[in-house]
């Protein structure tokens, strides 16, 4: 009812409505940034840090605009570019671009000490997940003698 | 991930740590909406960081695992080496028991599973009920 209700007032209010979810990184910085709606986003309206906005205008035009984020990084071709178009093939990696199976590039070994962090928690309220900035972070060295500690570093993309 | 919690949760916890994004849409390696990987920028503050944590933790059904959040000097993960994901097992005595390799090709569940089987078994006193050992 609610989706029903805000989806109405943007029709209302003029100007095509936005899609609810974000399905390209353009619809996304443009929700977020584009403040005037003119399709392309000024250094003064993305507000951020200078390098991530150089970053975003790909090609320098002063503005963040819809072709500058289009395609994602390839990690065979190196650098991001422009998606491919239809038909055309994958460019195939050579032997040396491929990362190796087995890579064992860590800075800790077995029988090293754990290195200690104290970190915050995210507590769960039902179905709110927030974090608790009063919350006393928890140690990892606050587990020694109890249990074995898994460890999974990882982010969502 | 939450098949092991759910085997080896009760010897072992385990604990998500959140660190700094491998793929931001803004960042050096962009992914995100057309490839089908999840929008997110590069959190600047603890703050953003920890809606985003938020955002995965439920998107992934990651409950009931707990989740540690890296502080903005991605301290954990710099100690770790652990960009942009890796498993680690820590004893109980506190020293590294199992270091996975650098994700995404050295991410094994299967690895650490492993290493939580060896470890619990090397934990268990040799005065086993069933009587076995020579």
């Amino acid at each position: 009812m609610m989706i029903e209700a805000v989806w109405l007032a943007l029709i209302l209010v003029g100007d095509a409505p936005e899609p609810e979810v974000p399905a390209t990184k353009w619809e996304f910085l443009a929700r977020k940034y584009d403040v005037d709606r003119d399709g392309r986003i000024t250094a003064e309206e993305y507000g951020r840090d200078a390098t991530t906005f150089a970053r975003l205008d790909r090609d320098s035009s002063g503005a963040i605009e819809p072709e500058d984020v289009v395609g994602s990084w390839n990690p065979r071709g190196g650098g991001a570019r422009p998606g491919r178009r239809e038909g055309e093939r994958p460019e195939r990696s050579t032997r040396a671009e491929r990362p190796a199976r087995t890579e064992r590039s860590s800075a800790l070994a077995i029988g090293d000490p754990a290195p200690e962090f104290a970190l915050n928690e995210m507590i769960a309220f039902g179905d709110a997940l927030t974090e608790l900035g009063a919350a006393k972070p928890v140690a990892l060295s606050s587990f020694r003698g109890d249990r074995p500690v898994a460890l999974i570093f990882g982010s969502y993309t | 991930m939450k098949e092991l919690h759910a085997e080896y949760g009760d010897d072992v916890l385990f604990l998500v740590v959140y660190i700094h994004e491998a793929h931001a849409l803004d960042g050096a390696r962009p992914f995100g909406g057309e490839d089908g990987h999840p929008l997110v920028e590069e959190p600047q503050t603890s703050e953003e960081r920890g809606e985003v944590a938020a955002r995965c933790h439920s998107s992934l059904d990651m409950a009931p695992l707990r989740m540690l959040i890296d502080d903005m000097e991605n301290t954990a993960a710099t100690a770790y080496a652990a960009h942009p994901d890796r498993l680690y097992l820590v004893g109980r005595d506190g020293k590294i028991a199992y270091a996975g390799g650098r994700g995404p090709f050295g991410f094994s569940p299967e690895e650490l599973e492993t290493a939580i089987l060896d470890l619990l078994e090397a934990d268990r006193p040799d005065d086993r009920p069933d009587g076995g050992g020579e």
